[in-house]
């Protein structure tokens, strides 16, 4: 027995009959020891050789890897709306996540639906797109607060949902992340990803207005760690329950491959493309002539009605192309670069609807409910939109956590690069070498007369075209300073420079007064350098509670619109700060999540483009203050809930600005209450049955006109029925249940109605 | 996981090794310990290749070899070769100590990793005071002491000491378990479903159940360990 000194283990037969087994253990011998000796041929293995080989797949250890996806759940503890991915719990700001599931559940086809169903989030009209949201009454501006996948998405398109896994809203000042925007939040869309696991599923829906839509996800492994996905989406309606017809559809695909290891890529396509229709929107109406401004009222019509041409429409399409790249140097330090092209354009053709003078109506008295008739004469503006955009982006997120002098770090650093490119049309006059059209009026009795004009006769010329180069860098840190206390500390520098060329037309009247003889282009420069800073405190008791404070900064340049004039170009950047304190915290059993805040956001000093008018709104200084309330989960095996509340009984301008927005007013666009609550229930197996509420109060139009838009509640139901678990399910769902009459998107001069009452059924199919 | 193995030599393997070693060529402890736990050892130790090491070396290797109890709870690949080392009268004790990762046998040129820890009490406590095996591990600190030929497994990334010996001399073997499964947390739910199954076996006989919770046991193995 020489150099004994390290045993590989050859152990002895050893069987029942052993005697310090048999001592210690009874006749029956535990598989470890079994299996052990039984290695070394020893009969003592004695039942279990098959069945384990046939069971030796059922244990997938990969699929922890991958994020859970937004089709499972309402209730979301991860995101990367912080750039890097991060626990919801890390993130010292409101944060509100409406998954695919909660967008499948009520029936969610457009972003805007999507929104509509989070607090604080309200709708100036005017353009008929999505670029007019308010978030805390503070605009989401065409250029700063809307990402997909982090990386920021131009507005003035109709976003569809159906490549979207969840959308994020983060609350409340964050240039440190973002840079440029975000003062009231930002929007986080995202897209779906490909999984490692072969899925597909079929929605079709039908309802009314003739609407039908299909939806295809199919997913495909294609390899140990590579899976492809592709998403299809074809929809058409007669209407959305508004007025606006539906015809649109999409493609999305990407290729995702090394998941899970430490190079992992996705190389994704995006296309959307929609013809829709557009209710441009309805004049307000006062009970009598006399009667005061602050009695303006909505029109006594169904929410259906349009009194458009037939030849209006509003276009619009988004393709790009995005490659990220995710390098790990280690499980806990990783560098994620997304580069995306994309091409952007609308084609808006319509025109806002207004009454003519009482001396043009049949009875020669101003519009009123009393003198309303079917009679009543309505004349149909011009308003085009016509642009598009190129863009180039990319950017380089590395997050890391680590420990150094005895504290704990999570490193967020990343640097971005951007151009940006826009082009805007108008329609030449025939003086310039175009046409003049000339739009017949309607009358109340007759919508959707069907007139038309021929909208392809125009000749388009370029407006102005702006180009703008932005850079950023950013670091963040949050240090776990002591048990239970971290500390968030943020800062990033942005660059933008922006040339902006604004061109004049022989006869020219649309700007300049008329007063233009020749062609001329009048260029405006602007650079503009920016700090932006963020700071934090987390206290976490538990693993259930996280208790927060913060206080970050944004700010908005005057070229977010994308246009500079001499009265803009060398404004400053409006500057922006959120303060809020605020929790998040899980039931015991970690399904259900309330998340709490208590909020102020200031803007400084605040500058606006009205975008009809193109007037400088400036209104200096305002402030808004409140509490929000997020809850999502189950509260039973059987009772899931998902709810979006804010309360912001401070509003306020706290310095007067030019036009309409006066000092001490509330800001336009500021409901008190604002919200929505969402619950489903399983009565049986097969049924499960849902409804909601979605809420404002009321809310003036932009630059305060003098009127209330009247607070509104609508209520949705839900019942779904599994015929086939995982397999075939059919939904039905009645949206605005009481066909409840509200403005949903304000302008002073008119309103867009909320949808009516519809009915959708959807079946799907998975496979 | 702190786990005693009884009867792991018997009374006539114990009184021969008792024998042998009273004259065997005893040495400073000091010469087999890492940097750090060099400050902290004080005891006597055993040159592996002398008769008494030896034998005590060999018996306890069989005796493990066979024991379903070690087999299943220390899951062992490879085992560092059994050392023999007493405390008593100048050399009374070994201070907290972690054991260094990696043991290297000159004598093969071999690495295991120590995974587990084992000791394997070659005296009955009667014959000493004080020298209980102090080992910290989540649950807590812990003395043990156990009769003669009665053994301990702990996990090798505890924090241990041998508490001062202040009559008598305490004998005792010890050796290092490269495990199958590395983390002392898998290793005790492993150990813990084996255990519940065998019983479950023992009062019902194997049925599809037993068979699929083997198969579980399996996997969970298959997952776990590296070979």
């Amino acid at each position: 027995m020489k150099n004994r000194h390290i045993h590989p283990i050859v152990p002895a037969a050893i069987g029942t009959t052993d005697r310090k087994a048999a001592r210690s253990q009874g006749a029956v011998l535990p598989l470890g020891a079994m299996m052990l000796a039984a290695s070394m041929g020893s009969a003592a293995q004695t039942q279990d050789t098959t069945a384990d080989d046939q069971k030796l797949g059922t244990v997938v250890v990969r699929e922890q890897r991958e994020a859970p996806s937004g089709k499972e759940t309402l209730r979301v503890t991860e995101t990367r709306i912080g750039k890097g991915q991060q626990e919801l719990r890390d993130i010292p700001q409101s944060v509100t996540v409406v998954t695919e599931k909660l967008m499948d559940e009520r029936d969610l086809d457009t972003v805007k639906e999507v929104l509509k169903n989070t607090a604080g989030i309200t709708f100036q009209a005017a353009e008929g797109g999505e670029e007019d949201i308010r978030l805390r009454g503070f605009p989401l501006a065409q250029s700063g607060d809307l990402y997909v996948d982090g990386v920021r998405d131009p507005a003035f398109y109709d976003r569809d949902t159906f490549n979207m896994d969840r959308v994020e809203v983060l609350r409340g000042s964050a240039s440190m992340l973002f840079g440029r925007g975000s003062t009231g939040g930002a929007v986080n869309q995202v897209n779906k990803s490909p999984r490692l696991i072969d899925e597909n599923q079929v929605d079709v829906t039908l309802g009314s207005h003739d609407y039908r839509r299909v939806v295809a996800d199919l997913n495909r492994k294609t390899g140990d760690n590579a899976a492809f996905r592709i998403n299809l989406m074809h929809t058409r309606a007669d209407s959305n329950g508004a007025g606006a017809s539906v015809d649109k559809q999409g493609v999305a695909g990407a290729f995702h491959w090394g998941i899970g290891t430490r190079d992992e890529f996705q190389l994704g396509f995006y296309h959307l493309d929609t013809n829709n229709g557009i209710n441009y929107g309805i004049p307000w109406i006062r009970p009598s002539a006399d009667s005061p401004v602050a009695d303006t009222r909505l029109m006594p019509l169904d929410p259906d009605t349009n009194y458009g041409l037939a030849s209006d429409y509003n276009d619009s399409g988004a393709t790009y192309f995005t490659g990220t790249h995710i390098h790990r140097f280690s499980t806990r330090t990783e560098l994620r670069t997304t580069v995306r092209k994309g091409h952007y354009d609308r084609d808006l053709r319509s025109g806002a609807i207004r009454f003519v003078a009482a001396a043009d109506q049949p009875d020669g008295q101003a519009v009123s409910l009393e003198t309303l008739s079917d009679a009543t004469v309505l004349r149909r503006g011009t308003n085009l939109k016509t642009q598009d955009l190129e863009t180039l982006q990319a950017q380089s997120d590395l997050s890391s956590s680590f420990e150094a002098a005895g504290l704990k770090h999570a490193v967020l650093a990343g640097v971005d690069v951007a151009r940006e490119e826009k082009q805007v049309f108008f329609a030449l006059n025939a003086a310039q070498g175009g046409v003049d059209l000339t739009k017949p009026n309607t009358t109340v009795g007759t919508p959707s007369d069907g007139a038309s004009v021929d909208e392809d006769s125009r000749v388009l010329g370029v407006r102005s075209d702006f180009t703008a180069d932005t850079f950023g860098v950013y670091a963040q840190d949050l240090v776990t300073v002591a048990e239970h206390w971290k500390l968030l500390a943020g800062v990033r520098y942005d660059g933008m420079r922006g040339e902006y060329n604004s061109y004049s037309y022989t006869g020219d009247a649309i700007r300049g007064g008329g007063a233009v003889t020749e062609d001329s282009t009048a260029t405006y420069n602007q650079s503009v350098y920016k700090w932006s800073h963020r700071v934090g405190a987390l206290y976490q008791p538990t693993p259930r509670h996280s208790f927060h404070a913060s206080w970050g900064t944004s700010f908005n340049t005057s070229g977010d619109t994308y246009s500079y004039s001499a009265a803009t170009v060398d404004t400053p950047p409006e500057k922006s700060q959120n303060v809020e304190i605020g929790a998040r915290i899980d039931t015991a059993d970690r399904r259900f999540t309330h998340r709490f805040a208590v909020f102020r956001s200031t803007k400084l000093n605040e500058r606006n483009t009205d975008p009809l008018l193109d007037i400088a709104v400036l209104t200096g200084k305002r402030h808004a203050a409140g509490f929000e309330w997020d809850f999502s989960g189950y509260l039973t095996a059987r009772w899931e809930i998902f709810g979006s509340y804010m309360w912001m009984p401070l509003a306020k301008i706290d310095k007067g600005g030019q036009s309409g927005e006066d000092e001490g007013e509330r800001p336009s666009l500021t409901p008190k209450h604002s919200g929505t609550v969402w619950s489903t229930y399983l009565l049986t197996d097969e049924l499960r049955a849902g409804g909601g509420v979605n809420f404002r109060s009321r809310q003036q139009p932009n630059r305060n006109p003098g009127w209330y838009a009247p607070g509104y509640a609508t209520v949705d139901l839900m019942a779904e029925y599994t015929f086939v678990p995982d397999r075939f399910i059919v939904k039905a769902n009645v949206t605005n249940l009481f066909d409840k009459l509200y403005a949903d998107q304000l302008y002073p001069g008119h309103y867009i109605p909320g949808a009516g009452r519809t009915f959708q059924v959807t079946a799907t199919l998975k496979f | 996981m702190l786990l005693q193995i009884p009867d792991v030599l018997s009374p006539e393997q114990l009184a021969t090794a008792r024998d042998l070693l009273r004259d065997a060529p005893w040495q400073s402890g000091a010469h087999s310990a890492g940097r750090q736990a060099i400050q902290a050892k004080n005891n006597q130790q055993l040159p592996h290749d002398c008769e008494a090491a030896r034998f005590v070396s060999e018996a306890v290797v069989r005796a493990v070899e066979t024991s379903a109890l070690f087999l299943t709870a220390a899951l062992p690949k490879r085992i560092f070769a059994p050392r023999v080392n007493r405390y008593g009268g100048d050399t009374p004790c070994y201070g907290e100590h972690v054991d260094n990762a990696i043991r290297f046998d000159p004598g093969t040129g071999e690495r295991v990793r120590t995974d587990v820890s084992c000791t394997v009490f070659l005296n009955d406590p009667a014959d000493y005071d004080g020298g209980e095996l102090q080992v910290r591990d989540t649950y807590g600190s812990r003395g043990v002491k156990l009769p003669a030929g009665h053994a301990i497994l702990y996990p090798g990334t505890s924090v241990h000491q041998v508490r001062p010996v202040t009559r008598g001399w305490r004998l005792a073997c010890f050796f290092w378990i490269e495990s199958l499964v590395r983390s002392d947390e898998q290793r005790r739910l492993l150990f813990d479903f084996d255990m519940a199954l065998m019983r479950l076996r023992e009062a019902q006989g194997d049925n599809a159940d037993t068979v699929a919770l083997s198969g579980t046991y399996h996997n969970l193995l298959r997952m776990w360990a590296n070979t």
